[in-house]
């Protein structure tokens, strides 16, 4: 750790003569199942829910079969909190202390990241305390239910959190806002919603983030590798999931074009949607061997690259069901949902979406509607559920 | 005490899932269950519902070596988005598993199944290690680790640069453990597995044994630091073989159990500072000229061991009333470090292991 702490500060130094700047940073050295634990759960202590026991199985079992290693783990909170794992060499270290300060820096300085709530790690403690009591007031099953549907309906409005017109009409904020929730319901409401949100800006600036990190590792690591570092190096980059590679490459290419200032301009004030859909360029995409597959066809063109990235940062292949309106029918409220397809994106009906309606239910606790449609406009389909779904004919 | 929220949580959503046991045990019942050290099982995992498309989406890949082509010229794709569509809440996957964490894997589904009780943490220093994972999954809610030497000094400056007061709540400053090393003291075991693979043996009872075998590693390992394990198989002769062959070797051949047990004798000499336990798996249909040679190196490996299972898999339908059988059950009631148990099911299992923990002395001490 000794010896760790040298190029911390070197790291530092060097840091912040390029024009980085942060909040303090502390490391960590943890066990790779402390590492797997804090990345399933998002947070070190967060409140238990089997979704996050499904992450915790899916990345053991990623890690033990050898498909991944999780190097470190860094939390967006001041101070910044970085986990190594025991597992890394020196040399892993050295780099990810470099990774660990450039996403400091995009903690610090990106517009999205500075809208975040720096405690989080205590907030979201609270919300255990909270969540803890409810269980023991209302039922362990009850409350597990009811945060499994609000973390459904969350994770399939996500993509309407940026987009303050769509946010009106998105289901989970539409529900935040009409729902009947007794006051434990709108307890569950206040704490999903607020770790939805601050979760989102980690999905919205994974390119950047994650590129901007790998960029620094670069810049930073000139003064430390030899030739054969270097090439570890560049093997253990190459073999990064896709977003730190475009990320990455992008900043450089940035640099290459208009300067180290222009890259920090970018990493201040971008997310993925604006970086990818100003910089991604044909000669990046060649470069980078990307393409985009539809059924055994593979298209390279930049355009349809760059729509598939937007596509999944916009909606999250999640399909967006929109409120349409409430209405009011003897004693009763009807919930009033629309699907509007595009082309090639067809609701899948007949084994998720009663599940999904079975969530909304819950929360709207009573019937709701479902109109479709088509790509020019026309109502297709209405679907009615009220415990069970039925398509109206 | 170390709180490991995210076994917690995965063990709230296995008690979510049905029959994931049921998948891992049509695994153990493979002839080839080891290939190349992994194990290929399919992964059942829960996901939040939400909607999906109805038809296939496009997908970013990456690792294009043509351009523009159809499909062809491609070479390994990493597939960098998409939606994977599934036919259900839970989704499978297949994976290629290192054999050991498979085992670790299943151990745990095995020991909650047959109502097995967990172990504290391996063996160290004079007596086990004080600290052990938490295992007791009903005190979910409880607050994860406090390591209060560490990050309460750190929670102290925190406050005293911002607020200018040295306070600190550990409720909520405290979440981080550190692992304190301690000396190791090594406790080391000589484990030898014989199994009979004779013609008989079919794939129902080659699941229970491994199954069986699972259970014995995960107390051993616990109670031991260093277990050195060995493997043969026989049937009119016996062959020591790796692990991953033990777990990969087909039936053949009549039973000469003499064969298997001088092999076994053979195995342990040499291995003085160590406990030694034999496991012996057979369905005790000897050939009725090796009774009197089997017999008489039963007594004699008898005096070797620290403690020896005999193990019969005979077929549920037939009696365990065989000569060999016989001999080896009056064997049995005469020493008391040795167990004989019918194999015809995973009740059979949890007889054995109970045996196990309740006659061994050393295993008793856990």
């Amino acid at each position: 750790m000794t010896e760790l702490k040298k190029y911390e500060e070197r790291l530092l130094r060097d840091a912040e003569a390029l024009g980085l700047s942060f909040d303090d940073v502390l490391f960590k050295i943890a066990t790779p199942d402390e590492i797997r634990e804090i990345a399933a759960f998002g947070l070190p202590n967060r409140y238990l829910h089997w979704v996050f026991g499904a992450q915790y199985k899916n990345l053991d079992i990623m890690e033990k079969s050898g498909q991944m290693h999780i190097y470190e783990l860094v939390l967006n909170s001041v101070p910044v909190i970085a986990s190594l794992s025991r597992k890394n060499s020196q040399q892993e270290n050295i780099m990810v202390m470099a990774h660990v300060f450039g996403h400091a820096d995009v903690f610090h300085n990106n517009k999205e990241y500075k809208k975040t709530n720096k405690q989080m790690v205590h907030k979201a403690a609270d919300n255990v305390s909270q969540i803890e009591d409810l269980k023991r007031k209302h039922s362990k099953k009850t409350i597990d239910d009811y945060l499994t549907a609000l973390m459904s309906i969350a994770k399939a409005s996500m993509n309407t959190f940026q987009f303050p017109a769509k946010k009106k009409r998105s289901l989970f904020y539409q529900l935040y806002d009409v729902a009947p929730t007794e006051s434990h319901e709108k307890q569950l409401f206040d704490i999903v919603r607020e770790e939805s949100e601050y979760f989102d800006v980690v999905f919205r600036t994974q390119y950047l983030n994650e590129g901007w990190a790998q960029f620094m590792e670069l810049e930073l690591l000139g003064n430390y590798l030899s030739p054969n570092q270097w090439i570890d190096f560049a093997k253990s980059c190459s073999a990064r999931p896709g977003p730190y590679q475009i990320g990455q490459v992008i900043f450089s290419s940035i640099k290459k074009q208009h300067g180290f200032e222009k890259c920090l301009e970018v990493r201040a004030y971008y997310d993925d949607i604006a970086i990818v859909g100003e910089f991604l360029t044909q000669k990046l995409v060649n470069k980078l061997k990307l393409g985009v597959k539809f059924g055994e066809n593979i298209i390279t063109d930049v355009g349809v690259v760059i729509n598939e990235i937007l596509e999944e940062k916009k909606y999250q292949n999640i399909p967006s069901l929109i409120v349409e309106g409430i209405e009011k029918r003897l004693g009763s409220s009807r919930l009033l949902l629309a699907y509007h397809e595009r082309e090639g994106k067809k609701l899948e009906v007949d084994v998720k979406l009663p599940l999904y309606m079975q969530q909304v239910h819950l929360i709207w606790k009573h019937d709701i509607e479902l109109a479709i449609y088509d790509a020019q406009k026309k109502r297709s389909d209405i679907f009615i559920f009220d415990g069970t779904l039925r398509r109206m004919k | 005490m170390k709180i490991n929220r995210g076994k917690i949580a995965l063990d709230e959503h296995d008690k979510l899932l049905e029959h994931s046991k049921g998948e891992l045990d049509k695994i153990v019942e493979e002839a080839k269950m080891v290939r190349d050290g992994k194990v290929t099982m399919r992964v059942k995992m829960l996901k939040l519902p939400t909607p999906v498309y109805g038809e296939e989406q496009p997908t970013l890949v990456r690792g294009i070596s043509g351009q523009g082509a159809k499909g062809q010229g491609t070479k390994i794709l990493e597939v960098l988005g998409g939606s994977k569509g599934g036919d259900e809440h839970a989704e499978y996957e297949m994976r290629n598993m290192d054999f050991d964490e498979f085992i670790k894997y299943y151990q745990k589904l095995l020991l909650n199944d047959l109502d097995l009780p967990y172990m504290k943490k391996k063996r160290q220093g004079h007596d086990f290690h004080d600290e052990f994972e938490l295992n007791d999954f009903s005190r979910d809610g409880m607050r994860c680790d406090l390591d209060l030497d560490m990050t309460i000094e750190q929670a102290y400056e925190r406050a005293f640069r911002e607020k200018k007061v040295v306070t600190a709540d550990p409720r909520i400053d405290g979440w981080y453990w550190e692992e304190k090393p301690t000396q190791e003291i090594q406790y080391k075991s000589l484990e030898i597995y014989v199994m009979d693979v004779s013609g008989s043996v079919t794939s129902s009872v080659l699941g229970l044994v491994r199954k069986m075998i699972f259970c014995l590693y995960y107390y051993l390992d616990h109670k031991y630091t260093k277990n050195e394990r060995k493997y043969i198989v026989f049937q009119d002769n016996a062959d020591v073989k790796s692990r991953d062959e033990f777990f990969s070797t087909e039936s053949k051949g009549g039973t000469h159990v003499s064969s298997g047990l001088k092999k076994a004798l053979e195995l342990a000499e040499g291995y003085n500072d160590y406990d030694k336990y034999l496991f012996f798996f057979s369905d005790f249909e000897n050939a009725s000229s090796d009774d009197e040679l089997a017999k008489k190196t039963l007594y004699t490996i008898a005096e070797s061991f620290t403690y020896m299972c005999m193990t019969n898999i005979c077929s549920p339908k037939s009696a365990d009333t065989t000569p060999f059988s016989t001999i080896t059950k009056e064997v049995a009631e005469k020493h008391s470090h040795i167990s004989y148990t019918v194999l015809h099911s995973e009740t059979g299992i949890r007889e054995a292991i109970i045996n196990l923990l309740t006659k061994d002395d050393r295993v008793k001490k856990i």
